[in-house]
């Protein structure tokens, strides 16, 4: 992490494939030239020895002064006055197994030449080695050499002599070795990770002044005196280098930051490259310096820098770092002028695995440079007249001369998306587009008012496919093969034979078309079949229901999925012969294919006629009349309920035959013992009478509803025997080359008797005759149970008494009682159904008052549907509830009567009591007797007179699709 | 790759001279040497397996491979105070279970906690957003600082509940788990360096005889370290720590420091403590007063940390990371004006500090100096650190300091540099940004994203619930600042919105319970002190 890069100012890449280290650079000015210039001393392990000399920025060829190839590795180069005699600074060059000292003189200013001095063969595998006046430098000045070998074995040599060589004890891997002027000792760090420090002096007395061949004995302590360190300091871990720094005090560790906080950029003025402990010896090095500048052990270690007292062996500062450093060189900061205090120490230059170079100055970090290499070694040198270059060099053999400039790093800040031309329209497309996404898809686009959002959600509901049903219902029964019977009479094989055993069966076909983009998958229907009637599968699913652009019309449909459902019916007798309602209803869920949300779509039909009666002689009387009259011609009966005759019993179509000079028909319901319905037809002016024994079965003769949708031109109240005469006029109007219509024009269906208001009445007293008799008889029940419970509780304390008592009849009692709960529970379900029948028989006689009201009265189509509501005629089997059927017609005419029907505002103010059980049924006759007269008297009990056409046909349309909001 | 114990010594040694010729003459250990120097790991290690297989009983090689292993698996763990699940179950190590505001990481803010506190200042809440387990943000993300240590509140009681809770949703970012004890993490990562070791494991701890090694010091320090950070066995390493200590006439700091750390991996934290002190009194290193002062922390004694680190700076003056630890311990603790302090002496010695200058820019971010904090965060980026964090960070300064065309670039890059980790929170930042010019639908859309990314963030569900209240829908809104409270049971926010909608609806047992909640984790918010006592009043008037 470093805010600014280094500036190369000069860089050559040495050989191919040749490897470097930590010592195979040497800056010094080793041809002793007289201008002093460094020079760069590069040796590989490979064996090239190299010398440049950067004159400038940019390499050339002639920066090149010498390449010569040495046999052997190159550990490892130090300069330093070897040899007597005025020839100045030598190179000491480390083979493993030779130290050779050579010298160079420059041949013109293009190249040098080299010579050899003198060559040490090495008896042991060298490490490295350290150079320096050891004990004094005696008279002469010169350096000496100790080489540190694999073996621990420290060798000395002074000049073209081997002094002495000394084993170092407790030896495992050699470590860095440094050599202190001051102290005049050489310090090492040891495998066991601890820093120790020898005197030269300790050294050379520890065997007694031996020569090289007896060395080995001395490291095995058999000799006078061992070798021992003279301090040692637990580190802990293992040295990268050890060098010599000199450091201000450490009590005063800002006084380094303020003086050099110039010094730390690129111009940190150093007099000379040539290493430290070259000491005053070096070309100028220390010239300006105190005579004796307290110097300390700068150890940097794997994870930290230590600073240690060379003379004791005491840790002074330490600093952890958060870097792997890979190499560091201290050099003296600028010179202060003498006013500002005490001299500042020296900077140390760090550089890290992470490719930074560091500047500390004291305590403080003075700089951050990034390298463009990862430098194995480093030097600070004059060269080309510019002070305070930076010499690194990298393990694969780059030479960089670098210094510290103020240019950011490239790449430090990642480039700016490149400037392109930017479409707003396009964008501004684009963002509309997705708001309008998230909006639809229910997200926090606000940016919509609710209208938009309305025709939004309008839109989707229009493409969301519609599920179109259809039935298509046959007029015939099923022909079914078990009945044993005929195949003609199928159904009704056991018509003469007595008894309603036998099932009637129709199969409807249900079409199932929709006019979406793809197939609708996992429909289910629901089927449910009108009262007493059964439905062969009251649920069924559908793979897939395929897709259709448009919907065929009826009867069409030849890829629309089909389904067949089988509807039957047993016959029965009396009162539960007539159904109360033939209309079946399915319904068909599913899931949108695209949004996944559930629809549904419903249909209603009625079942066909024969499904609940069939074709039998008129009779001649009957209990309960009525009589239709209409302004057209009357058809023959026979012909117009054809599909009954046709399937009539042989029996029946016998006595049909023999009558059939009379216009007339009856309709059996049920078994041959069933309610029997005649239709008459007075020969004169188009006159039906209707009689029957049993009133509600009128009902379904006359039944209502079913033809609505047809677009008959009837009003919507007709029945069956309307239907059917609408049906036969309009194919006979629409027959070519028949009679024009006549002047009456469209069929007019009037009623002239009085509207048979008694026989319903009959009927609500009878049903809630019904409805008492079942509350009375769950009283008597519930007292029964109640009596039953403390008998066995009595009976229970009996036994369980420790004393015990007679049981005083008590089991009798008990036995008594249970027969009683029986019998009543008998008695109940008979009520019960009783109840029903007699709800089924009030439904059917509603449904006939409501549809005679409309005719004889001229009711509207809103009107009737009010007076249908109210009268409520699918009347619940409620029995034993409070409140039943009685109670909510009432309440309903009550409020017909104080609202639409009000004749003054004192009856609309009339209060209302609260619903309770009524007491009888006279209340309820004497409204629903005013409800009439009011409707009669032209009252309308829908406020607004309806528009028909479109409005009323989409609102009776078969199957609306109705999304379910979840 | 070399296998030094499936070839035979010469096939070993041919294939050694095959791969890298030595030149001249040149020893293959000084070259090991050279290159572990150099940090090229794997190669070192190949020339010493080739130099073991040709004389198993090399002790050269064997060191130099064994230290090498060590440098390459190396892992500075003085800064890592991550804690297992198990660590925070099992935590048997604190010292008081309801500790005095101020002396405890547990209940980091005393001032702000206090209710009767004057609440300004960077530490509260209100000016300062707390982490997920209540601390107050600082500009640095290191492991472990989003969880708050649970030692001195057990199971049962709210606080390790929430410990607990914070150790299962792992450090913090969506998608990382968390091991389920500490020492769980360093099997794992001790396996995972055998694993990456050709031909099984180098040294077979459990069948060395530790006390010879223990009387060899120059092969026990490299053992030691080789079994704490390559095999990561502290136990064995406890051992021989303890053989050599005695060995050395228990005087050498280094392997009572070593003994502390291996303590402290075992979870033995008062026996590291003492180790640890008393290497210390051998030998004064930073290195053991960080990790002494480590120990304290995981301890729950800031207190004790704090002063030793004072104690230690004070005669360590080139070391900033003493500095650091302690302004990290000051940041933690809610004191973050005398953190600053600290944080600006590290700058005065290390320039370069990443952390130091981050938590400057938060603190001056965070006390309305957005034009200040813009220069840090621009410095940090001219230093090269591009993270998607520091994008956000200099939109978000850029933004508050007026500079709008500059905001949304900045986080544009930030969304482009931000991985499934940072992403929520930048999404979460640029809903603030969108907030804070009144769009409230691109607020809405930008909180969504975030809370797709993660959903447990709990600022994110209440921002969102705070807009969907603003647009009417308060059955959604109170859906949102459900999953707020139980995402994030620090965020005070999120109790008091649910506090106040139930008020208004008339719920004052919810409400009641809502309030209560965020006060405890904000202790001297005004109005939801006010809203406390509107109940109260409302309460006891029934």
């Amino acid at each position: 992490m470093s805010l600014f890069g280094s500036r190369e100012w000069w860089a050559v890449r040495l050989g191919d494939r040749e490897e470097f280290d930590q010592r195979s650079l040497c800056v010094a000015n080793i041809d002793n030239d007289p201008s002093g210039e460094a020079k760069l001393v590069t040796g590989s392990l490979q064996g090239m020895l190299r010398v440049h000399q950067p004159r400038g920025r940019e390499h050339k060829v002639e920066d090149c002064l010498l390449e010569a190839e040495l046999k052997g590795a190159i550990l490892q180069l130090e300069a330093g006055r070897f040899a007597g005699g005025g020839r100045g600074l030598c190179l000491a060059v480390l083979f493993p197994r030779k130290l050779a000292v050579l010298r160079f003189e420059a041949v013109g200013s293009s190249y040098l030449q080299v010579t050899r001095l003198y060559e040490h063969a090495l008896e042991r595998t060298a490490a490295n080695m350290v150079i320096g006046a050891f004990g004094g430098g005696g008279s002469s000045g010169l350096d000496s050499i100790c080489v540190q070998s694999y073996d621990g074995q420290l060798a000395f040599f002074e000049g073209e002599t081997a002094t002495f060589a000394r084993f170092l004890p407790n030896f495992l891997v050699p470590g860095p070795l440094c050599y202190c002027p001051s102290t005049d000792s050489l310090v090492t760090c040891n495998a066991a990770l601890e820093l120790e420090s020898y005197r030269y002096g300790a050294l050379a007395a520890a065997a007694g002044g031996r020569e090289l061949g007896d060395a080995a004995s001395a490291g095995g302590g058999v000799g006078a005196k061992r070798v021992a360190p003279e301090w040692r300091l637990i580190l802990g871990e293992a040295a990268v280098d050890i060098c010599l720094l000199r450091v201000t005090p450490p009590q005063l560790p800002s006084a380094a930051a303020g003086g050099g906080s110039g010094g730390g950029g690129s111009a940190a003025p150093t007099s000379a490259g040539s290493r430290r402990n070259l000491g005053t010896a070096a070309a100028g090095a220390a010239a300006g310096r105190p005579a004796a500048p307290r110097q300390e052990l700068l150890v940097v270690c794997e994870h930290s820098l230590f600073v240690v007292a060379a003379a004791a062996g005491q840790l002074l500062l330490q600093r952890r770092l958060e870097y792997h450093p890979a190499c560091c060189w201290p050099y003296p900061a600028p010179a202060a002028p003498p006013a500002a205090g005490p001299p500042p120490g020296d900077n140390l230059l760090v550089a890290t695995h992470t490719r930074a170079l560091l500047v500390y100055q004291g305590a403080a970090l003075a700089w951050a440079a990034r390298l463009e290499l990862q430098p194995v070694a480093l030097r600070v040198a004059t060269l080309g007249g510019v002070e305070g270059m930076i010499v690194a060099l990298d393990d694969s053999g780059r030479l960089s001369v670098f210094y510290l400039g103020t240019d950011p790093p490239s790449h430090a800040v990642a480039p700016a998306c490149e400037a392109r031309q930017l479409d707003y329209g396009a964008m501004d497309e684009e963002h509309r587009r997705l708001l309008a996404q998230i909006e639809a898809a229910g997200g926090a686009g606000a940016g919509l008012d609710s209208a938009a959002a309305a025709a939004v959600a309008a839109a989707a509901a229009a493409s969301a496919t519609r599920l179109v049903l259809k039935a298509q219902v046959p007029s015939r029964l099923d022909a079914l093969t078990s009945e044993g019977g005929g195949l003609g009479g199928g159904g009704l094989g056991g018509g003469s034979g007595g008894g309603g055993g036998t099932t009637r069966q129709v199969t409807v076909r249900l079409l199932l078309a929709h006019a979406g983009n793809e197939p609708l998958k996992d429909v289910h229907l629901g089927v449910a079949a009108p009262e007493s009637a059964a439905v062969s599968d009251p649920s069924l699913a559908l793979d897939s229901v395929p897709s259709v652009d448009s919907v065929p019309p009826a009867g069409g449909g030849g890829e629309a999925a089909s389904v067949r459902l089988a509807f039957s019916w047993e016959p029965r007798d009396g009162g539960e012969a007539v159904p109360a309602s033939n209309l079946a209803r399915v319904v068909a869920t599913w899931r949108q294919p695209g949004s996944d949300e559930p629809c549904s779509s419903s249909l209603e039909f009625a079942l066909p006629l024969a499904l609940f009666c069939s074709a039998a002689a008129p009779a001649k009387t009957a209990e309960f009349k009525l009589t239709l009259d209409t302004n057209r011609e009357p058809p023959h009966m026979q012909l117009l309920f054809h599909d009954l005759v046709a399937q009539a019993s042989p029996a029946q179509a016998e006595a049909l035959a023999r009558i059939s000079g009379a216009n007339a028909l009856g309709l059996q319901f049920g078994g041959s013992s069933g309610p029997l319905v005649s239709i008459l037809v007075s020969k004169a002016g188009g006159r039906y009478r209707l009689q029957t024994d049993f009133f509600p079965a009128l009902w379904l003769a006359t039944q209502a509803g079913a033809c609505i949708r047809r677009g008959s031109c009837l009003p919507q109240h007709c029945w069956e025997l309307m239907q059917r005469l609408a049906a036969h006029y309009r194919a006979a109007d629409s027959k070519p080359g028949a009679a024009p219509p006549p002047a009456e024009g469209q069929l007019v269906v009037s009623l002239q008797e009085p509207l048979p208001l008694q026989d319903v009445y009959d009927l609500i007293e009878a049903h809630f005759a019904a409805r008492a008799a079942d509350r009375a008889l769950a009283a008597r029940l519930e007292d029964g149970a109640q009596q039953f419970r403390s008998v066995q509780k009595r009976l229970l304390v009996r036994y369980k008494d420790k004393t015990p008592a007679p049981l005083a009849e008590l089991d009798t009692l008990m036995g008594e009682s249970y027969d009683q709960i029986i019998s009543l529970a008998d008695e109940r379900e008979s009520a019960q159904s009783a109840a029903r029948s007699a709800a089924r028989a009030l439904s059917g006689g509603l449904r006939l008052l409501v549809q005679l009201a409309a005719v004889k009265l001229g009711l509207g189509k809103a009107d009737a549907a009010a007076l249908r509501e109210a009268l409520h005629p699918e009347v619940l089997e409620d029995a034993g509830a409070e409140i039943g059927w009685e109670e909510e017609a009432e309440a309903s005419l009550t409020h017909l009567l104080r609202t639409s029907l009000a004749r003054s505002s004192k009856e609309s103010a009339v209060a209302l009591a609260p619903l309770a059980a009524a007491k009888d049924t006279a209340r309820l006759q004497k409204h629903l007797a005013l409800v009439l007269e009011r409707l009669a008297k032209g009252m309308h009990l829908a406020a607004p007179p309806e528009g028909a056409g479109p409005s009323a046909a989409a609102a009776a349309a078969s199957a609306a699709v109705t999304p379910e909001q979840g | 790759m070399l296998s030094s114990g499936a070839l035979g010594p010469a096939a070993a040694a041919g294939a050694a001279a095959a791969c890298a010729p030595l030149p001249g003459g040149l020893n293959p250990i000084w070259l090991a040497q050279s290159k572990l120097r150099r940090r090229r790991f794997d190669e070192a290690i190949e020339i010493c397996s080739a130099a073991l297989a040709a004389k198993p009983y090399d002790q050269a090689a064997w060191y130099l491979k064994a230290r090498a292993l060590t440098l390459k698996n190396w892992l500075d763990d003085s800064e890592i105070e991550e804690e297992g699940i198990g660590d925070a179950l099992l935590e048997e190590a604190g010292t008081a279970q309801v500790a005095r505001p101020g002396t405890s990481l547990a209940r980091p803010s005393g001032g702000a906690n206090a209710p009767s506190s004057s609440g300004g200042g960077s530490s509260s809440p209100a000016v300062r957003p707390v982490s997920h387990a209540g601390r107050p943000l600082t500009g640095f993300a290191r492991p472990g600082t989003s969880t708050r240590p649970g030692t001195g509140a057990r199971p049962g009681t709210t606080g390790g509940a929430a410990a607990v809770q914070a150790a299962l949703r792992g450090g913090g970012k969506p998608g990382t788990a968390r091991p389920v004890t500490s020492s769980g993490r360093f099997v794992r990562l001790g396996t995972a360096s055998l694993a990456s070791e050709p031909g099984g494991p180098f040294i077979n701890a459990g069948r060395l005889d530790l006390r010879k090694y223990a009387a060899r010091p120059n092969l026990a320090r490299v053992l030691c370290d080789y079994l704490l950070h390559v095999d990561n066995d502290a136990r064995r390493a406890l051992e021989l720590a303890a053989a050599a200590t005695q060995a050395a006439g228990f005087e050498d700091w280094w392997w009572k420091a070593r003994l502390g750390e291996a303590y402290g991996r075992l979870g033995l934290l008062r026996d590291a403590a003492q180790q640890l002190a008393s290497s210390l009194r051998n030998q004064d290193m930073v290195s053991t007063a960080l990790a002494l002062g480590r120990v304290h922390q995981r301890l729950d004694q800031p207190a004790a940390a704090l002063a030793l680190y004072a104690d230690a700076a004070a005669r360590q003056p080139w070391e900033p990371g003493l500095l650091l630890a302690a302004a990290r311990v000051k940041d933690a603790m809610g004191q973050g004006e005398e953190a600053l302090g600290l944080y600006q002496q590290v700058l005065a010695m290390d320039a370069s500090s990443v952390e130091a200058i981050a938590c400057l820019g938060a603190h001056h971010f965070y006390s309305d100096q957005p034009e200040l904090a813009l220069r840090h965060f621009r410095r940090l980026l001219q230093m090269g650190v591009a993270s998607a964090e520091l994008w956000a960070n200099v939109g978000l300064a850029c933004f508050a300091a007026g500079q709008y065309d500059l905001a949304l670039p900045a986080m544009e890059r930030a969304l482009a540099a931000a991985d499934d980790g940072a992403a929520p929170e930048v999404w979460y930042n640029v809903g603030q940004i969108a907030t804070g010019i009144g769009d409230t639908s691109w607020a809405a859309q930008c909180f969504r994203l975030a809370v797709s990314l993660d959903p447990t963030h709990a600022e994110a569900w209440n921002n969102l619930a705070v807009l969907e209240a603003r647009r009417g829908s308060e059955a959604r809104a109170r859906a949102y600042l459900r999953t707020a409270r139980a995402a994030g049971p620090g965020a005070y926010e999120a109790h008091f919105n649910a506090a106040l909608l139930a008020w208004r609806r008339g719920e004052l047992q919810e409400a009641w319970g809502a309030v209560n909640a965020g006060l405890a984790a904000f202790g001297a918010h005004p109005e939801g002190l006010e809203l406390r006592r509107l109940i109260r009043a409302q309460l006891t008037a029934l």
